[in-house]
């Protein structure tokens, strides 16, 4: 598939800067029409960004069929646990490229059990993340190491101090890494965020956003390992349990996302959207709040978070109009959710243009097609390790705040825990052996 | 959870008197914790597994409340009775299991000895849990257990558990444990990474040893080392170790001599992530290797260069000192630097966007748009101008320059020039949102060149304000500026005071010339109000046949009801043209269906009204469906008649079908009533089936 393995092996000129300039020179250059642009383009078999997609469950469903519909990718592998997935993921990434291409039978896709074996191979330049919360940071770090640039899913992480690792791997490896808060790529979103930024509602004191709530873990009792599932990788660095169907399903209304074992609940699900977006408006995306306040905590009737500024932000305190985030600033509002949905007092703010002194925001259309861009171009992609690393935080130390029923302290520059031992044990959880980082 | 009065106890009582009453209360209370863990021990074991959650989550409240800030003494006294009881072989196996899981967040010296006991025995589980556990526990007894359990043994799955835990630990004194493992293949990650984050002079050497060999992992345990070095301060052993890891995993073919000559290649992530780590560890000696590595040969590194550059000197001192180097660098290496020069080095970006190399053209024209001032206008514009692939990028950089003279600067461009430069620099005044731009844009609406004149418009489209509706409005008398009016529109529709905006319009609409008036009534019909509907109907019935013909066409795409009168005034009258009349009910007919909120009444009279006046069958259909749209008594009755009409009874039919099915509760018998007669009228074996369907219904 890939002809660039002298380029792979020294590095002297490697496949993605081939690809960069390759991509540009098509640009610049008008060709001959005798034989298909494509050949020569930047979508051409050889320049193509060739991709292995690791977690076939219910989130790469999404993804997956928009990688398979890119010209310029070309899957080359897929990995998942349970065999039935990956097998029909295979099945579909070849039918689709045998349709593509004209022919009946394409065979190039291979499917494997272990990421391992995605990440070793030096056909492959990028990976998909799309697993369960406990799994990201590890395969993230292996393959980064491995000089694989990644898409993972949101939250980035499981711990704090996996954030960490992952953000300052990111950063020396000079991988590109796209954490999958996929709102910053939605303009009513980024608006909001220019809106606040710019101070056009004032100084932001209250912020409202619902996340919703998910059923309470439970403790289940063992089933039968279904046959081609390998449980034991599934719980991977995580505390050994029974296999029980409900423990691993892939659910938006819960499964395996309402276990402290693999996540943050919702703090983690969609904190990692709304906290997100709350962080990119208030210019946080370097830092983070300093105090959280579970729930009941003198009376509260809301979980909250607090930045420096005094700035609170409530959990699943209503939202007017039912809108999923309300910025709340001493001259105007704004309210914002997806669908491209945009409110704001005074009305005129979401319609004023920016002025070139304005703050104006990294703007992107498309998530994944942001991230395939960088890769050809080594910028930095909208949501890097860093700002999936502060995000995560925030909904890690929600969580921590929750289950510990009492209020956190946070110093953001020193990412630590202030004046709490205990808690400050919660920022990373020890892994289950032989699965170690 | 259960209430706890020790929850509350005042640990720091000065009074002799005092602690020693605390200390009975507590003694009691922690009794009292006992009993509570003894009792949940058998639902914490329960045969049923789903009733275990309960009794699971209290104990954790127990555990984890006792653990929280100022409060030692009890969490000590929790942890000592979880760990007593974790080690009780009497206790059933899952309790202990929840109870070591505690211990993991809790525990400290009181646990260590119960817990090393766990990692010493038979059950898998407890073992596994007692390591973790262990990992996390404060206190250097636990290192003492977990390097023991190292030394004794086991499986590989095991060794690997005990060697990750005690690099988390970073225990010094287990590097000679550890060494040996990264010689066998199942160990050498874990070991690799362990010895890494023990970082000490040893293990270093150890994994030099091990990079030498060629052992998976070995250099990342080096970067890792390194790392740990700048997190604790020892800078001079992080610059040493980043330093010797660059330069020996630079390849043999490279010019720089190498100490290790026989090492083997490092990848470039790792070269990447030790020319940063250098950087970082000492900046001002870290210059001859980011230079080095930009004008190397080796792309992956360039980007690790910048890095270290902005970690070294900050972001302000990377521009400073990579600027001056772009003139010699690759054009990849050129791209990385530019993305990190800032508004000092703008003379630098500029020259680079002349750079023969596409892609650094590129490059530097985006980042024009994100630090360029008034210095870099001419260029941008020359580009946006020459019809290349970047002039796109450099309109778009026009539109984001800023700094004193931005504005003024392509002011002066708009108003000077041949057409396509005029074009750009007003095309980029629109985008860059300055509305005193625009009375000189209303000037330039009105020139005689179509594509200034054009441009001139879209720009005050998105710019104008109030203080441009009469200047627009006499462009669209004037008749010879195409783009006026749908500038005149927008900047209408914006306006604050339709009233005021409507009255200027009317003003002029006495004088116009019939073909510049369709235009200004459209604008009527937009800004809509009951003095821009009499002013639009009083030209409904001018003499003049094209000013007729567009103030009805105006009301036929008038947005609200309002406009119903007018429209009924014009199908009542004979001498109406047929197109007109057609024109009208059509209008009619859509404003009965979308005015929901208008009484029924209102909107029956008027479907009835043009009911009458409507001679074929395709106006009439149009108005049966209105008639379906309003829920009322008196529509299911303009419909019946229809029902036996040849030509109308398919479309009567539907409309009685969807009215009867849109009723609401309290209108049964009204429904039935008209499934009943459509299912009498036999219209289609399909209407019927609804009819049927709906006389079913209980």
């Amino acid at each position: 598939m890939l002809a660039m393995t002298y380029d792979m092996k020294t590095h002297h000129f490697s496949r993605r800067e081939f690809l960069k300039r390759s991509g540009l020179a098509g640009a610049a250059l008008a060709l001959p029409t005798i034989v298909p642009s494509t050949v020569f383009g930047a979508n051409a078999p050889g320049n193509r960004i060739t991709m292995g997609l690791i977690g076939m469950g219910l989130m790469m469903r999404s993804h997956h069929p928009i990688m398979l519909g890119r010209d310029e990718v070309q899957v080359l592998a897929v990995c998942d646990v349970d065999r039935s997935q990956r097998e029909r993921a295979k099945a579909q990434t070849e039918k689709a490229y045998g349709a593509k291409q004209g022919i009946g039978a394409y065979k190039g896709c291979d499917a494997y059990n272990e990421y391992e074996r995605v990440i070793e191979r030096d056909d492959i330049d990028a990976v998909m993340v799309i697993t369960p919360d406990h799994w990201h940071a590890m395969i993230s770090l292996a393959a980064m190491k491995r000089g694989k640039d990644v898409y993972v899913q949101k939250p980035m992480t499981l711990t704090i101090r996996e954030g960490r690792l992952m953000s300052d791997t990111a950063k020396q490896t000079g991988a590109i890494l796209q954490v999958g808060s996929q709102q910053r790529s939605e303009r009513a979103f980024r608006k909001a965020c220019e809106i606040v930024r710019n101070g056009w509602i004032g100084k932001v004191h209250t912020i409202y956003t619902h996340l919703g709530e998910f059923p309470a873990p439970q403790t289940l009792p063992g089933e039968p390992v279904p046959d081609g599932l390998d449980y034991d990788r599934w719980l991977g660095p995580t505390p050994w349990y029974p296999y029980n169907r409900k423990r691993i399903e892939g659910n938006y209304g819960g499964g395996w996302r309402c276990f402290w074992d693999y996540g943050s609940r919702k703090n983690g699900d969609w904190g990692a959207h709304h906290f997100d977006i709350i962080q990119w408006a208030l210019g946080m995306d370097d830092s983070g709040p300093v105090e959280f306040l579970p729930k009941g905590f003198k009376g509260a009737e809301y979980q909250s978070h607090v930045y420096a500024d005094g700035t609170k932000v409530w959990k699943n305190h209503p939202v007017k109009d039912k809108q999923m985030i309300q910025f709340i600033g001493d001259k105007g509002e704004v309210l914002v959710s997806r669908g491209d949905q945009l409110e704001t007092t005074p009305a005129g703010l979401k319609d004023r243009p920016l002025a070139p002194g304005d703050i104006h925001l990294y703007e992107s259309r498309n998530h994944e097609g942001n991230w395939i861009e960088c890769i050809r171009t080594r910028k930095q992609p909208i949501c890097p390790a860093e700002i999936g690393h502060r995000t995560a935080t925030v909904c890690h130390l929600n969580g921590i705040a929750e289950r510990l029923n009492r209020p956190i302290k946070w110093d953001p520059a020193k990412e630590e825990i202030v004046g709490d031992a205990e808690a400050s044990r919660w920022l990373d959880r020890p892994r289950r052996t032989p699965y170690v980082i | 959870m259960m209430k706890m009065p020790f929850l509350v106890f005042p640990v720091k009582r000065q009074s002799l008197v005092a602690l020693v009453a605390c200390l009975s209360f507590a003694s009691a209370a922690f009794a009292g914790v006992e009993q509570t863990v003894n009792d949940l021990i058998p639902k914490l074991a329960a045969e049923k597994v789903e009733d275990r959650y309960a009794a699971q989550m209290e104990l954790q409240g127990i555990a984890l409340n006792a653990a929280r800030p100022d409060a030692e003494v009890e969490r000590a006294e929790v942890a000592k009775i979880l760990a007593a009881k974790a080690t009780d072989a009497a206790v059933p196996q899952p309790a202990r299991v929840w109870m070591v899981r505690q211990l993991e967040y809790t525990g400290s010296g009181e646990s260590v000895a119960a817990l090393t006991a766990l990692l010493a025995g038979e059950d898998a589980e407890l073992k596994e849990c007692a390591r973790r556990a262990l990992e996390k526990n404060p206190d250097p007894g636990a290192t003492v257990s977990l390097r023991t359990a190292l030394e004794k043994g086991g499986e590989t799955p095991w060794r690997i558990g005990l060697i990750q835990s005690l690099g988390e630990r970073g225990d010094a004194k287990s590097t000679a444990i550890i060494a040996p493992c990264l010689k066998s293949k199942e160990t050498a990650l874990t070991a690799a990474s362990a010895l890494g984050k023990i970082a000490t002079d040893d293990a270093v050497t150890a994994l030099w040893g091990a990079y030498v060999e060629g052992v998976p992992g070995a250099a990342d345990g080096l970067v890792t080392a390194g790392n740990r070095h700048l997190l604790a301060g020892r800078k001079a052993a992080a610059k040493d170790l980043f330093e010797r890891i660059y330069l020996t995993g630079a390849k043999a073919s490279s010019n720089r001599a190498t100490p290790a000559g026989k090492s083997p290649p490092a990848s470039v992530q790792v070269r990447s992530a030790a020319l940063i780590g250098r950087a970082a560890a000492e900046p001002k000696s870290a210059r001859t290797f980011i230079i080095s590595a930009l004008e190397g040969g080796t792309p992956g590194l360039y980007s690790a260069a910048v890095t270290a550059a902005t970690v070294a000197y900050g972001k302000p001192g990377a521009s400073a000192m990579l600027a001056p180097m772009m003139v010699r660098l690759s054009p990849a290496a050129k791209s990385c630097v530019l993305r990190t020069l800032d508004r000092a080095a703008e003379k630098r970006i500029i020259d680079a966007a002349s750079d023969p190399d596409p892609a650094v053209q590129s490059d530097a024209i985006e980042r024009l748009g994100q630090v360029g001032t008034a210095a870099s206008i001419p260029l941008l514009f020359q580009v946006a101008t020459n019809g290349g692939v970047n002039s796109k990028a450099a309109a778009a950089a026009l539109a984001r320059v800023s700094g004193p003279g931005t504005d003024i600067a392509i002011s002066r461009l708009a108003g000077e020039g041949d057409v396509r430069s005029r074009t750009v620099a007003i095309q980029a005044l629109a985008q860059r949102n300055d509305p005193s731009a625009s009375p000189a844009l209303l000037k330039y609406a009105g020139e005689s060149d179509p594509e200034v004149s054009r441009a001139a418009c879209a720009a005050l489209a998105k710019l104008g304000t109030d203080s441009q509706l009469d200047g627009l409005i006499q462009l669209v008398l004037a008749g010879k500026t195409p783009g006026a009016a749908a500038a005149l529109q927008t900047v209408a529709n914006r306006t604050a005071d339709r009233s005021a905006a409507a009255q200027k319009i009317i003003a002029q609409t006495q004088s116009a010339e019939p073909r510049q008036l369709a235009p200004l009534l459209e604008v009527l019909a937009l800004l809509g109000g009951n003095e821009a509907l009499a002013a639009v109907s009083s030209f409904a019935g001018n003499i003049k046949p094209e000013v007729k013909d567009a103030a009805i066409r105006t009301l036929a795409n008038w947005p609200d009801f309002s406009a119903h009168k007018a429209l009924l005034v014009i199908v009542s009258d004979p001498n109406t043209q047929r197109t007109h009349s057609v024109l009208a009910i059509q209008a009619i007919a859509r404003l009965v269906q979308s005015s929901e909120k208008e009484p029924a009444a209102n909107r029956l009279e008027a479907a009835q009204g043009a009911m009458k006046a409507a001679g074929r069958d395709e106006e009439k259909k149009l108005l049966l469906s209105a008639f379906a749209s309003v829920p009322d008594a008196k529509a299911a009755e303009a419909i019946k008649p229809f029902l036996n009409n040849p030509g109308l009874k398919n479309e009567a039919g539907l409309a009685a079908m969807a009215l009867a099915e849109s009723l609401p509760k309290g209108n049964r018998a009204l429904a039935r009533s008209l499934a009943q007669a459509v299912k009498e009228a036999g219209v289609s074996a399909e209407i019927t089936q609804r009819a049927d369907a709906l006389l079913n219904k209980r």
